[in-house]
């Protein structure tokens, strides 16, 4: 890839930015290259040495929170002119419920992940309190004479219990995975969000 | 490394670049890449929060026909590596007695 490609390419991905911030991040770029062109790089040479532009993209977003990146979308959508502005509110009836959707979508996605992550936690503390149930009541009925009865109590009590010691690692691994999988989630939204062939970008 | 550690650790290393001369993104990066990992994908965000913190100030000037950034440091980025500085002799007093605890027992 030389300069020319390198530059447009990222500038399609991060086109969504406001513009001075992608104005800001382009020149950066284009600085590096010429610089290590400058000190004996060829152009592939140096645009490769940059890393790949996925992950440029991945710290530009995880530098910045959701509100500010789509804060730059919107300021860069009204300088755009009025006409842009008036076809924006004729069309709000359309975009509005859109967006919303949108929203409630992503925040859907988000409280059935943490639903998973509660529930999951509800089994692994169902299984510790059944072990000292068990253990208690079966330690009572044996007390009381009823040896077989208790035996049996006691029994389901430590299985309950060797449950839920063999289940909370794996337990506790998947839940970090899972709460790991929304971090990502959400730079995707970011991603797309900056990206200039956003859908936004092609109304 | 720690992200966050590194993130500190980095912020210092830049700063501590720039105490000895302006300079721009590309010196900076070949400056302090034998002491810490550093790539021109994470200089970026650093010298940004740098800037807006006014621990540096960046102006372009012209190079071979073309502009390049050159960032100098301001007397609140001086501040800042005396700071670092203050805080990482308390850390280097817990990290001894990390590091020697197994010998101590």
């Amino acid at each position: 890839m030389n300069k020319r490609e390198f530059l447009n390419e990222l500038s399609r991905r991060i086109g969504g930015l406001g513009e001075t911030e992608a104005a800001n991040i382009l020149s950066y770029y284009e600085e590096s290259i010429d610089d290590r062109v400058e000190d004996g790089m060829t152009e592939a040479e140096a645009v490769e040495s940059l890393g790949s532009i996925d992950d440029i993209v991945n710290q530009v977003v995880s530098e910045m929170s959701l509100v500010s990146i789509v804060n730059g979308r919107i300021k860069k959508s009204r300088k755009s002119s009025g006409v842009w502005i008036a076809l924006a509110i004729c069309g709000s009836p359309v975009w509005l419920p859109l967006l919303l959707a949108f929203v409630i979508v992503i925040l859907a996605v988000y409280v059935c992940v943490w639903a998973v992550i509660v529930s999951i936690w509800a089994a692994a503390a169902a299984l510790a309190a059944s072990c000292i149930g068990g253990l208690g009541v079966g330690v009572i009925y044996i007390v009381n004479a009823q040896a077989i009865q208790g035996a049996a109590i006691l029994g389901a009590g430590l299985v309950c219990g060797g449950l839920f010691l063999v289940l909370l690692f794996p337990l506790a691994r998947l839940c970090k995975k899972i709460a790991g999988l929304t971090v990502m989630l959400m730079r995707k939204v970011k991603k797309s969000v900056i990206s200039g062939k956003g859908k936004e970008g092609a109304r | 490394m720690d992200i966050q550690i590194k993130r500190g650790l980095l912020e210092a290393c830049v700063l501590t670049a720039l105490a000895s001369g302006d300079s721009y993104g590309y010196k900076i990066i070949r400056d302090i890449s034998p002491y810490i990992e550093i790539s021109e994908s994470t200089l970026y965000p650093i010298l940004r929060r740098l800037e807006a913190g006014k621990f540096v100030e960046a102006r372009s000037v012209e190079h071979n026909g073309r502009l390049r950034k050159y960032y100098r440091i301001t007397d609140d980025g001086h501040r800042r590596i005396g700071e670092f500085k203050e805080e990482w002799k308390e850390v280097m007093r817990v990290v001894d007695f990390i590091m020697g605890g197994s010998e101590n027992e």
